[in-house]
């Protein structure tokens, strides 16, 4: 079953306990992370074409649901394109049933997300069962799901300079503001030195072009570093 | 006598124009729709999922102002110009090492929730808000002049419908769906823009006959022409070292620390940043980012000078040093590359554009309506509240656009980064990095980075060309440095005195 916390998928996230228990079957519940950058309006917008509800943690709600019914559950978080990943992954588990809430966008919502319900239904080999609520049936979950999956609102400020990859941006920092200081200082306090030649070209040039190709080295050199720090 | 670019019809232009704009929107449609329904991505595993955020970071940053601007000012002025391509790519730097990263690990997206997160006061939300909203708008007058700019000799409208029409199509898509997929548009646009430059360069060696270097070498040893009338006009040693434009060297010190520091302090870049799930796609996205404008930076110093070398050589004249790389296109490409060249300039006015207006309409809905104000009873009215902002905005910018005709959109950028960098960076460094920080020590240093820049830009030769009072053009040197101090003499102030000094909530 997967959600994205929007008020069809906490429906069908009811649905879905009580199917499993009823089979006595596990539940699978996966989280699509989309890849795609958005910015908090464009987010905005999408939450409310697809009613989705911020506030609330989907996969917590599947959670918390199947524990107080003894349903056994798996959680999956995959990135991807949505109704691919759903598919892929209902494969690779081999599941008996799709279980998921229909968000049925429509207009210009619809032009800009697809229906992933549609998509999904065209794709995949097993069983697709598509909830399409009933305002009391999305009330109801709404209500319960507010119970018991609320997000966390306090969000803990650390601190963050002591990290060791932060050290290493900021020695890399100190070193490039050094090289810029120096242009800041002739460009501006003592320029005839910036006309001085250096082979072919000239003083100013050549610091200029070096901070613009240093730049690209840094950010190459650190992402470098954070990627061996993260692999760690 | 050469000619000028001229303002009238060009129908084939026009047409090459329509198609591109309605290509990028068709393909950025089409491409947001797959990600949510398609089975597979058309590369394996998606592993270039980081490239694609990446250019399109690029896409966002490299605005009119970079095209147009920066190429214009280095054709005009040489190395006074180029300073602007260094100074741009530099505050990627700080954003990357600086800023980016700890918010990143605060969890915070925006500028007004990094300062939340430490003083829980609507009062600090309020000032970041007004500050943001400030920041954009100014941001978006050189947009809006680019767009006036370009589109006379493309179309043959005049500057002011240019203006509207961009201003129009911007309102239009974010007040009406809001949810264009703007990565997209801007990742075809990187990569054109990218692409294009690439092409004007080759153009202008292979045409000129010179290889790199001793093309630059070529103006170090006999000066360069003024663009507008083709007749000499700075020595080799002027015009390729500083001093042309910024004659006072703390007119030039003040830009290159403005430059540095705006980058950071601009509301669209930062949450363009934070707009990638993972941690290590974000940091990997800036790098290629980094790569991409510093690369392009590059570029436009050949396409500044090359204006300037065909210039002198008799072949045409520039009256408008933002139509810089537009005129070189149709010298080297005749009509068909000066549509493309021109439509990507559009394009990217348009996805700057609609970026800013949604920082703005984010702060709006977000910041004011939904937290001090405490409407959050509705998604559904806080996206009306953001969309009617938007509106509202972008009525603001089309009549500033239509103002200020007739500036270089890199110097008025540089302005907008001069405010950003004085009202937004005191706070971000008080908020990040200094435990005494206090709350009204926050607030009073956006109040005073915020307004003390806006008088000085008001007060200098941009403004008052000759009974100016304040002397520099750009006022970040002084901004700046008054919006540490206030954070600095509140903070300890309201520290001693225990008024309104806020504890910091400890998590």
């Amino acid at each position: 079953m997967p959600t994205d916390s929007s008020l069809p998928a906490l429906a069908a996230t009811v649905i879905a306990v009580d199917r499993a228990k009823a089979e006595n079957a596990t539940l699978i519940v996966l989280s699509v992370v989309e890849l795609t950058p958005s910015m908090e309006v464009e987010q905005h917008a999408e939450n409310v074409g697809l009613r989705r509800c911020p506030n609330i943690d989907g996969m917590k709600f599947a959670r918390e649901l199947a524990k107080q019914k003894g349903v056994e559950i798996e959680e999956i978080t995959q990135e991807g394109p949505v109704a691919g990943t759903i598919v892929r992954v209902a494969e690779e588990f081999k599941v008996e049933a799709i279980v998921m809430g229909c968000s049925k966008p429509h207009g210009i919502t619809e032009l800009y997300l697809g229906d992933v319900a549609r998509a999904v239904t065209k794709m995949a080999h097993c069983e697709v069962v598509a909830i399409n609520p009933t305002e009391t049936q999305g009330k109801e979950a709404l209500v319960l799901a507010r119970k018991i999956a609320s997000r966390p609102k306090e969000i803990t400020v650390k601190t963050i300079t002591s990290s060791k990859q932060f050290k290493v941006g900021l020695v890399l920092f100190t070193i490039y503001i050094a090289v810029y200081g120096t242009l800041l200082y002739f460009g501006s306090f003592d320029r005839s030195v910036m006309s001085e030649a250096v082979g072919k070209l000239n003083v100013g040039m050549v610091l200029g072009l070096t901070v613009i190709i240093l730049a690209i080295i840094m950010a190459v050199v650190f992402n470098w570093y954070a990627g061996k720090q993260e692999a760690l | 006598m050469a000619d000028a670019l001229t303002n009238d019809f060009k129908p084939l232009a026009f047409a090459l124009f329509v198609m591109i704009v309605l290509m990028t929107l068709v393909i950025s449609i089409y491409f947001s729709r797959r990600v949510r329904t398609a089975g597979h991505y058309y590369v394996a595993g998606g592993g270039v999922k980081w490239f694609v955020n990446g250019v399109a970071f690029a896409g966002d940053y490299l605005s009119a102002a970079s095209f147009l601007g920066v190429a214009g000012l280095i054709a005009f002025f040489g190395y006074d110009g180029f300073i602007y391509g260094i100074g741009f790519l530099a505050g990627w730097i700080v954003a990357l090492f600086l800023i980016a990263e700890p918010l990143r690990v605060m969890g915070k997206y925006t500028f007004a929730d990094a300062l939340v997160s430490k003083f829980k006061s609507k009062r600090v939300r309020l000032a970041a808000a007004i500050s943001t909203l400030v920041v954009s708008v100014f941001y978006l007058i050189p947009q809006m002049v680019g767009a006036g700019t370009i589109i006379q000799p493309l179309i043959g409208l005049p500057y002011w419908a240019g203006v509207v029409l961009v201003g129009g199509i911007v309102i239009l898509i974010v007040a009406t769906a809001g949810m264009v997929s703007t990565t997209w548009v801007q990742f075809i646009k990187g990569l054109l823009l990218l692409i294009a430059g690439v092409a004007l360069v080759i153009g202008v060696l292979v045409i000129a006959g010179y290889n790199p270097l001793d093309f630059i070498n070529y103006f170090i040893q006999n000066g360069s022409v003024s663009p507008k009338t083709g007749l000499p006009q700075f020595t080799g040693e002027q015009f390729m070292a500083p001093g042309t434009k910024y004659k006072d060297p703390w007119d030039f010190a003040s830009l290159m620390l403005a430059l540095i520091l705006g980058t950071a302090a601009l509301p669209h870049i930062l949450i363009r940043y934070y707009t990638v799930p993972k941690p290590s796609d974000a940091r990997k996205s800036t790098v290629v980012a980094i790569i991409c404008i510093g690369i392009f930076y590059i570029l436009t110093l050949f396409i500044g000078l090359g204006t300037n070398y065909f210039a002198g050589q008799g072949e045409f004249v520039v009256n408008d040093s933002n139509l810089s790389a537009p005129t070189l296109a149709y010298f080297i490409g005749g009509e068909t590359f000066f549509a493309v060249i021109s439509s990507i300039a559009f394009a990217t006015i348009l996805g700057t554009v609609s970026g800013l207006i949604m920082a703005a309409a984010g702060a709006i809905a977000h910041d004011i309506y939904s937290e001090i104000l405490e409407k959050k009873k509705s998604e559904k009215s806080a996206l009306r509240v953001s969309k009617l902002t938007a509106v509202g905005v972008g009525m603001v910018a089309i009549l500033l656009g239509i103002a200020m005709e007739g500036e270089n959109v890199a110097y008025l950028v540089g302005l907008a980064f001069a405010i950003a960098a004085s009202a937004n960076i005191p706070a971000l460094i008080g908020v990040l990095f200094w435990k005494r920080a206090t709350e009204w020590g926050i607030i009073s240093s956006i109040a005073v980075g915020l307004s003390s820049s806006l008088l000085l830009i008001l007060i200098s030769p941009t403004f008052m060309p000759t009974n100016y009072i304040f002397p520099l053009t750009n006022p970040g040197i002084v901004s700046i440095a008054l919006g540490f101090l206030t954070l600095i003499v509140v903070s300890l102030l309201t520290q001693k005195w225990g008024v309104g000094a806020t504890k910091p909530v400890q998590a």
